[in-house]
């Protein structure tokens, strides 16, 4: 029902348009040169560039040689279907203004001997130029990004807008920034007008909001649907967080985008709440909730700087949530101090409240740390003010800074941070760890390829994908491309995996990921789950699916929150699973034979202990057979030339090991996929 | 800046003035005026090889270094075309470049600008100084402004129908929809036959075959395919996408309208029926017509420019001074 009435666009018939929807991957969080932390770390290639790697061209990553041509070179396996680039709003202007003068036609060379040279413009430029140079520092995004950790930044005074004199006389104004930064933004729209093809590829226009408090890492894309946008992306600088940060931002995109600027529609994606410390504001009131929930209906659930659905000891004991974990808790440094350190699992907000706890921004990294504790947060505050402000899809990116959208692949994984990982010792974090110092941190070895998006959309068009991520017809994968389904109704007849038509049924008599359970007929039934996963058609080693999970959360009459983890279909049927060994040889990371998995996973799943009195949240995460991680692969490939390399010992040691506790990189990953939720209110 | 230097009106004003005489002077060759002399000694040979050492951290080889002195040579006839045009007066980056290197001197401190800030007499000034002539900011600016007045028409030209269609048939990758087909499948899975796949499939194939079952008919005697059996009108990339490369690259060419297979992919086997097929075909105009104006229009700039440069070259003898 809800699947005809919203199959409104049909601009694609014959050409890909499907009622009962179509699958399409893409990337939602990329990176290109201009970003001031992508220019600095030695990308060179630009937003077009990106979407050319996205249709499935190749692209040059740095180094470069001298005459300019780049030294790797990669591309993508299988092109994306959408892309949004996202590169830092921040700095459009003054990135431009410092390596260019303020004259395209200029070339950095020259522009050293410019007299007028602010320092922070010099920082930029000596950076960049001095790339190249194993001693060289990234003074100039370790400068600029210092700033958006301030609760109230101001852009650097002398880069931009007036210098005073002595005198009003003597004035002058340096580089007009606005006008730059209106000129960088006219290109971010005109290249993806470029790039959209109806039909056949969606790009979306798109910038990253990157407030940074205190090292919080807050940032947002904001991705809109068309090309009617404001003149100026609303930066960090004009929504800092001591006005308010995040609800700042989505106030000027309201009056902004949906009221000022005609056929404007926008929202915003939360990323990185492992190392946000409470990503989501806190609302007071009913009002706050629905705004909230308007422009922020997906969260990224996982990308290069590691996994946020949830984290062993923090509010679970769930096994499976020790993927892809950081041993950090901020953007930089702050160290996970184990479990202690956060709120008691069994404990209720309530009586965390009662017992002084107050649930706030500040506070919140118990329960906005991962998106597990925020979906069950989201409960609670739905209680309290009758609308759920944490009502939130997932979604998955790369989070590259080398312009290389949707390039999660374990084998033959490149880095995603130009100059910084582009080879195997940077990447294991190898550097760091020779001589008598010990490792600082893991960083680049805890990082991984990144993650995707994948969209049930009736068409590939601007608008049919946009429909699908303001409904959270979405999930996120670790990078893999299974094709899964999850719907959520009263009365799925439980052979439903065996018939032809597993997703017309599914739509007709209930609701796709993301929704609300429609409501509960007479008769008092529990809800059933429709979930099935096939596995990625063209999954490196063919690798097959172990188990479908469904996790449910819930809220119980005293106000405590639940949650509980369900295997609904797998192979083996029963647990325990084999140990990850038994699938993969750790010498060679080749599959072993014979091990169980299967091509394809289906259930029809009842909540066994359904209470109607409750609100409650389900989403479905599949689990693929373990194979090895990219460190295995690259610790492999470096043993060969250097048979001596210690690598495989050094992936096996913990990081930060005395104080975090069950951090560890492992030889093997399970790969996954996450779909946005399906919640239950009581009426 | 002065507010009136920010006028779209002054920029649009401005624009007429240097395409009006980038016209003039684009017409006014008759081949017979005097042929002038431009010099390109050892040390400016020497300064061009210093540059590129500092960027690139080696010396350039010979073909490099021929590259280099011939953009030199053209930024310079530019340069001073564009200063026989004045176009260093109205220009508010040169402006605002001169004001700053008046600065950096401290030459904008003398009694008439402490009284009159007004940064046009600044600017002025700096031009009679020549200022202008040594800044390498100024020079480059000003080649690219010459340029651009260069791949500039001064009368917009129509763009017919019939250019349109020739770009688009002259850029066929860019412009071509590739074929698609529509299929249906009888899958078997590898899941549910580990020992008896291949020959579950070959006998299957052959009952197909024989009683001619339609496609309706034959799904339900293989097994459930989750993304389903009737699969709508699909580019390969879209069967990628469901069934994998392995798949897709193997149906594309099969025959209509019969059984063929067993195809394989990572689920198990398939026996396929194509539908039909839609050849691969260049997008009708009224698809691409703004991307194509668009290429054209860039095609022609860069055509004005090469002519021009052409030109000018011809007008220039270039010598080269040996030490």
């Amino acid at each position: 029902m809800a699947l005809l009435a919203t199959a409104l666009a049909q601009e694609c018939e014959g050409r890909g348009y499907s009622p009962t929807k179509n699958v399409y991957w893409g990337d939602l969080h990329t990176h290109t040169a201009f970003s001031f932390d992508a220019v600095t770390i030695g990308t060179r290639t630009t937003p077009r560039d990106a979407y050319q790697f996205a249709k499935g061209a190749a692209i040059g990553l740095p180094p470069y040689d001298q005459a300019g041509q780049p030294l790797r070179t990669t591309q993508l396996m299988r092109p994306l279907d959408f892309l949004a680039v996202t590169d830092h709003s921040e700095y459009f202007g003054e990135v431009r203004a410092c390596l260019t003068c303020a004259d395209p036609g200029v070339s950095p060379d020259e522009c050293q001997n410019f007299q007028y040279s602010p320092l922070v413009c010099k920082a930029l430029r000596q950076t960049v130029m001095n790339l190249n140079n194993p001693d060289g520092r990234n003074i100039a995004g370790a400068l600029w990004g210092s700033k958006l950790f301030q609760r109230v930044p101001n852009r650097f005074p002398f880069t931009c807008g007036v210098q005073v004199g002595r005198s009003r006389a003597d004035d002058i104004d340096v580089v007009d920034c606005p006008s730059l930064e209106a000129s960088v933004w006219s290109e971010v729209k005109t290249i993806a007008r470029d790039a959209y093809q109806p039909c056949e590829f969606t790009s979306f226009v798109a910038y990253e909001w990157t407030g940074t408090p205190q090292g919080n890492n807050w940032h947002r894309n904001v991705i809109f649907r068309n090309e009617s946008v404001p003149g100026l992306p609303i930066s960090y600088f004009e929504s800092p967080q001591g006005e308010g940060g995040p609800v700042k931002l989505w106030r000027l995109l309201e009056r902004e985008c949906l009221e000022d600027t005609p056929g404007c529609d926008v929202l915003a994606i939360p990323h990185n709440s492992n190392i946000g410390l409470g990503l989501f504001p806190v609302p007071k009131t009913a009002e706050e909730a629905q705004t909230q929930i308007r422009f922020e209906p997906l969260a990224e659930i996982h990308q290069t700087k590691g996994n946020s659905e949830c984290r062993w000891g923090v509010g679970t004991t769930d096994e499976e949530c020790q993927f892809e974990l950081l041993s950090r808790k901020q953007l930089f440094g702050n160290p996970v101090e184990g479990p202690t350190n956060y709120q008691d699992p069994s404990q209720s907000p309530m009586e965390a409240q009662q017992q002084g706890f107050e649930l706030t921004a500040e506070t919140g990294d118990t329960y906005n740390y991962f998106l597990r504790e925020s979906l069950k947060a989201g409960l609670y505050l739905g209680q309290g003010l009758g609308i759920n402000p944490y009502k939130t899809g997932f979604v998955g990116g790369t989070d590259t800074h080398n312009s290389t959208p949707g390039s999660t692949e374990e084998v033959g994984f490149e880095g995603q941070h130009g100059l910084e990982d582009n080879d195997i010792p940077k990447r294991l974090s190898l550097a760091t760890s020779s001589g008598s110092d010990p490792a600082p941190s893991q960083a680049f070895l805890e990082n991984n390829p990144g993650g995707l998006t994948a969209v049930w959309a009736e068409e590939n068009t601007r608008d049919s994908i946009f429909d699908s991520l303001t409904g959270k017809e979405t999930y996120a994968t670790s990078g893999i491309r299974p094709v899964v389904r999850f719907f959520g109704g009263w009365d799925y007849p439980l052979d439903m995996c065996d018939q032809p038509d597993f997703a017309q049924m599914g739509y007709q008599s209930g609701v796709p990921m993301g929704s609300d359970l429609g409501a509960r007929p007479a008769g008092d039934p529990s809800p059933r789950f429709a979930v099935m996963a096939m596995k990625d058609p063209d999954s490196e080693l063919d690798a097959r699916l172990q188990r479908i999970q469904v996790v449910k959360g819930w809220i119980d009459s005293q106000g405590v929150l639940h949650e509980q983890v369900f295997d609904v279909d797998s192979d083996p049927t029963e647990g325990p699973f084999p140990a990850h060994e038994d699938y993969v040889d750790l010498a060679t990371c080749e599959a072993k034979p014979d091990t169980p998995g299967k091509d394809m996973l289906c259930t029809v799943w009842q909540d066994p202990q359904f209470d109607p009195s409750q609100s409650a949240f389900y989403y479905a995460r599949v689990l693929q057979n373990p194979t090895c991680r990219w460190s295995t692969y690259q610790c492999i490939q470096l043993e060969q030339t250097e048979p001596e390399n210690n690598c495989r010992q050094w992936l096996a040691t913990p990081a930060n090991a005395d104080t975090a506790p069950g951090v560890i990189v492992g030889y093997t990953i399970q790969e996954r996929a996450w779909t946005s939720a399906i919640w239950y209110e009581p009426k | 800046m002065k507010a009136w230097t920010r006028h779209p009106a002054f920029h649009f004003l401005l624009l007429g003035v240097i395409l009006c005489l980038g016209d003039l002077w684009m017409s006014s060759g008759d081949g017979t005026e005097p042929v002038r002399v431009l010099s390109v000694g050892p040390s400016r040979v020497e300064q061009l090889r210093g540059q590129w050492q500092a960027q690139a951290g080696r010396l350039p080889s010979a073909a490099e270094e021929d590259w280099l002195i011939r953009q030199w040579i053209d930024d310079e006839l530019l340069f001073r075309q564009a200063l026989e045009l004045d176009l260093h007066r109205n220009d508010p980056g040169v402006c605002h470049r001169l004001i700053l290197n008046m600065r950096f001197l401290g030459l904008d401190r003398s009694g008439a600008e402490r009284q009159d800030p007004d940064r046009r007499a600044l600017c002025r000034r700096a031009i009679k100084m020549g200022l202008h002539m040594g800044d390498p900011v100024v020079r480059r600016q000003m080649a690219g402004l010459m340029r651009i007045a260069l791949q500039r028409s001064a009368v917009p030209q129509e763009i017919s129908q019939q250019q349109l269609r020739d770009y688009v048939e002259s850029h066929p990758a860019r412009f071509r929809e590739p074929e698609r087909i529509r299929l249906s499948h009888v899958f078997l899975s590898r899941d549910r036959r580990a020992g008896t796949l291949e020959d579950d499939a070959q006998r299957l194939l052959r009952r197909l075959r024989q009683e001619s079952v339609e496609p309706r008919q034959a799904v339900l005697l293989g097994d459930a395919f989750l993304a389903g059996h009737h699969l709508p009108m699909s580019w390969q990339r879209d069967l990628k996408r469901a069934l994998g490369t392995q798949f897709a690259s193997a149906v594309m060419d099969l025959p209509e309208k019969r059984w063929s297979g067993p195809v394989p992919s990572s689920y198990g086997l398939h026996l396929v029926w194509v539908h039909e097929r839609l050849p691969g075909r260049l997008k009708p105009l009224q698809e691409v017509r703004e991307q194509a104006a668009l290429g054209v229009e860039a095609e022609r700039a860069q055509q004005r420019l090469a002519t021009a440069m052409q030109r000018l070259r011809e007008q220039w003898e270039i010598r080269r001074e040996e030490d």
